[in-house]
């Protein structure tokens, strides 16, 4: 399955940032993008640890949270430890970080950087 | 009865420290002493875990009727190195859980049967057996086993438990899972919960009385008296 | 554009129905709404089915034709509508503008969903199924993951504490216990779920800063309303409630998209346009039902619907304002929390317990005086919100 998630998009006409993809800029209405490439750091905005999690994951708990990278482009990822704080500056990395009915799933995996 | 031939069929049995009382502060606000029951408490522990055999939500039946004869067999001298805990709210039993000493170093967690539900009272009373086995039994592992989705998910999930490959649990079943010291340790502070010493009123009156629900409360407060045309 | 009334309601029991298909809980649910109208089924001419989750859940799709087969209201048109847990209120809507533009006369609006099918953690991944796909749910997001991300921002902004969360916590469910239909009837108590060692125990993390008693339960349930002009309701012989107004909004799928993601700006936007189509303001709002799923959501739509300035809802929960003896009620049937969230029955649900309060038939938990009340029912992650203002005549 071809999953829309590894690229970001900036409005041609109005700038605004995208992310994930959609065919419609939100705030002019233009439909021309160019991608917009994440940089390597970024800053978690919010976050949670999560217990009970759905079907399919064994963990106890995951912590999941939202970051801005340092060009504007926001996103949801997972953090590899839980001891994080809103504000943190965090190491983005794209990885393979789970299977969902056998197929690879690659997504954000946010690292606090020391 | 021919004490002889009974004194050849009742196991040798360790000798088992008893497990030190507690009491519990629940979600409502109200307190659940756990205690050691005895085999005197036998009887009456049956009669509230008879109604449970015939309930099929959540594998009730399953757990009910093996909890039903371990408590027999235990009784009666036929099961041996056995232990059960009870709950109690304002003497009105609300949960047993069972298990035993396989050897003095590894222990089998048997049962949790929760009566009265929504309590988190089973999630109190198996990190109770839990609690016994490490540190009153001092043994080393425990071995575990599910039987109801439920139980999965509470137990091998929220304990992080070890899968045992190829270890028969003697439940039989699926794959054994174990809880070492280790990990008892390190979440003992997340699920572990109680005080002691157990104020001496409220366990007198627990071990003076068990208070059974009647069978159609049992019934009821495990599987709810709801439906889609029940008004 | 005719005025909409309300003239029958009809809800089975929240909870576990175990020997319960979904097609008995909307049938149910719909019979008890046709006979408390005491309406000539025959005169139902458009029906409206809110349910989210009877194709992933149930393996039922089609599920409006199977109600109308199973009810005998053949030929009357059927629809099923679904968006998200806000399928209730989108409904109630549909048929609302069914009625105001002339074309029906007489609709059933009934709401329904059987997830205790399934195990919880299949039911956590159906509801997980409403992020986005490639953004959100691969993770491995759950709702209370969203809404504790939400609550880590709201807290901190607008000063909320665990003991806040804790305390509309303990009065839903005290609602809910004056309430016969709700799924969970258990009086908590703050020494029970935050102030004892074993509180941390019974009130586990569920999506920090979101513990166990901050959710709403998972339930089986389903919930009826007949629509009518409000110049038919002399026939039936029933009070005048009218819906007076309704609004939807949307929002940013992903909650990363929101400029400010503790703004909720379709709960604004969906209240505001329910206050303007009725000619009122939040002012005058007797009491409220709002979808808190959990507890923060109960605090942040109070807010966000005008009812509290932001951070103005700590007043009413230290005061005690929101209790049905309070001055402005909120969620007196217990709310999502306690009288339990069958996704598609929730916005259906809200309306039933609106129409009983502006009847006067809510029993022990009858709001005194009340006259008119606001229903959130909170769609997505809130991207997709309707709000509804009901009122005692015209």
């Amino acid at each position: 399955m071809k999953r829309k998630n590894d690229k970001a998009y900036k409005c041609k006409k109005c700038g605004r940032v995208t992310y994930p993809e959609r065919v419609v800029c939100l705030k002019c209405g233009s439909r021309e993008f160019t991608v917009l490439p994440f940089t390597n750091e970024c800053t978690l905005l919010t976050f949670s640890q999560i217990f009970q999690l759905p079907w399919g994951i064994n963990d106890r708990y995951l912590t999941i949270g939202v970051c801005q990278f340092d060009n504007g482009i926001k996103a949801m990822g997972r953090i590899t430890i839980p001891e994080v704080k809103n504000g943190m500056r965090m190491k983005a990395n794209w990885k393979l970080f789970r299977q969902i009915a056998g197929e690879d799933v690659w997504g954000w995996v946010f690292e606090p950087i020391k | 009865m021919d004490m002889e031939l009974e004194q050849m069929l009742r196991p040798a049995e360790f000798d088992m420290p008893e497990y030190p009382a507690k009491v519990i502060t629940l979600a409502t606000g109200g307190q659940m002493v756990v205690r050691a029951a005895t085999r005197r408490d036998v009887p009456t522990i049956m009669k509230a875990v008879k109604p449970t055999i015939k309930i099929e939500r959540d594998f009730y039946d399953v757990v009910g009727s093996r909890v039903y004869a371990e408590l027999l067999a235990w009784n009666k001298y036929r099961y041996r190195n056995c232990y059960v805990l009870l709950g109690q709210i304002d003497n009105i039993l609300v949960g047993v859980v069972n298990g035993r000493m396989l050897t003095d170093k590894i222990g089998i967690s048997l049962h949790t049967l929760a009566i009265e539900r929504g309590l988190r009272i089973g999630a109190h009373l198996y990190a109770a057996k839990m609690e016994h086995h490490i540190e009153f039994l001092n043994q080393d592992e425990v071995w575990i086993t599910a039987e109801s989705p439920i139980g999965f998910r509470r137990w091998m999930i929220e304990y992080d438990l070890i899968k045992q490959q190829g270890v028969q649990h003697e439940l039989g079943g699926a794959d054994s899972f174990k809880l070492t010291r280790d990990l008892y340790f390190k979440c003992k502070s997340r699920l572990v919960a109680g005080s002691r010493p157990c104020p001496e009123d409220l366990l007198e009156k627990a071990k003076g009385e068990i208070i059974i629900a009647d069978e159609e409360s049992i019934v009821t407060q495990i599987c709810g008296a709801k439906g889609a045309w029940s008004k | 554009m005719r005025n909409v009334a309300i003239i029958g309601v009809g809800m089975t029991d929240f909870g576990r129905l175990e020997d319960d298909t979904l097609m008995d809980i909307l049938s149910s649910a719909s019979l008890h709404a046709i006979d408390d109208a005491g309406i000539d089924p025959k005169l139902i001419e458009l029906v409206y089915v809110a349910n989210m989750g009877g194709g992933i859940l149930n393996h039922r799709t089609a599920i409006a034709s199977g109600l109308v087969d199973n009810i005998g209201l053949i030929p009357a048109a059927a629809d099923t509508i679904e968006n998200g847990p806000a399928s209730g209120g989108s409904a109630i809507k549909n048929g609302v503008m069914a009625v105001a533009s002339g074309y029906y006369d007489f609709v059933l609006v009934v709401g329904g969903e059987k997830m205790r099918d399934v195990s919880g953690w299949r039911a956590t991944d159906f509801v997980a199924t409403l992020t986005h796909p490639d953004a959100e749910y691969i993770y491995g997001i759950t709702l209370p993951g969203m809404a504790g991300m939400f609550a880590n921002l709201y807290m901190e902004k607008y000063g909320y504490t665990r003991r806040h969360l804790a305390e509309v916590a303990i009065k839903n469910h005290k609602n809910a216990l004056m309430n016969p239909y709700a799924h969970v009837q258990m009086d908590i108590a703050m020494k029970g779920i935050l102030d004892s060692p074993d509180a941390a125990i019974n009130n586990s993390p569920l999506a920090e800063p979101l513990h166990l008693f901050d959710s709403c339960p998972v339930s089986d349930g389903g919930a009826a309303i007949i629509l009518c002009p409000e110049d038919r309701v002399k026939e039936f012989n029933k009070p005048v409630i009218c819906v007076a107004g309704f609004g939807q909004a949307t929002d940013t799928l992903t909650l990363a998209e929101r400029d400010d993601p503790t703004d909720l700006k379709a709960v604004t936007l969906a209240c505001e346009q329910a206050y303007k189509r009725a000619g009122i303001t939040s002012k005058d709002i007797d009491f409220a039902e709002l979808h808190d799923a959990f507890t923060i959501l109960e605090i942040a739509e109070a807010e966000h619907a005008g009812l509290y300035k932001k951070g103005g809802y700590k007043k009413a929960i230290e005061s005690g304002e929101n209790k049905i003896t309070g001055s402005l009620p909120i969620n007196p049937s217990g709310g999502l929390k306690s009288r339990g969230h069958p996704v598609g029955a929730t916005g259906v649900a809200q309306a039933v317990e609106v129409t009983w309060q502006l009847r006067g038939e809510a029993g022990e938990r009858q709001v005194k005086n009340a006259r008119t009340a606001l229903t959130v029912n909170f769609g997505g992650f809130g991207n997709n919100v309707v709000a509804l203002v009901l009122r005692r005549g015209k």
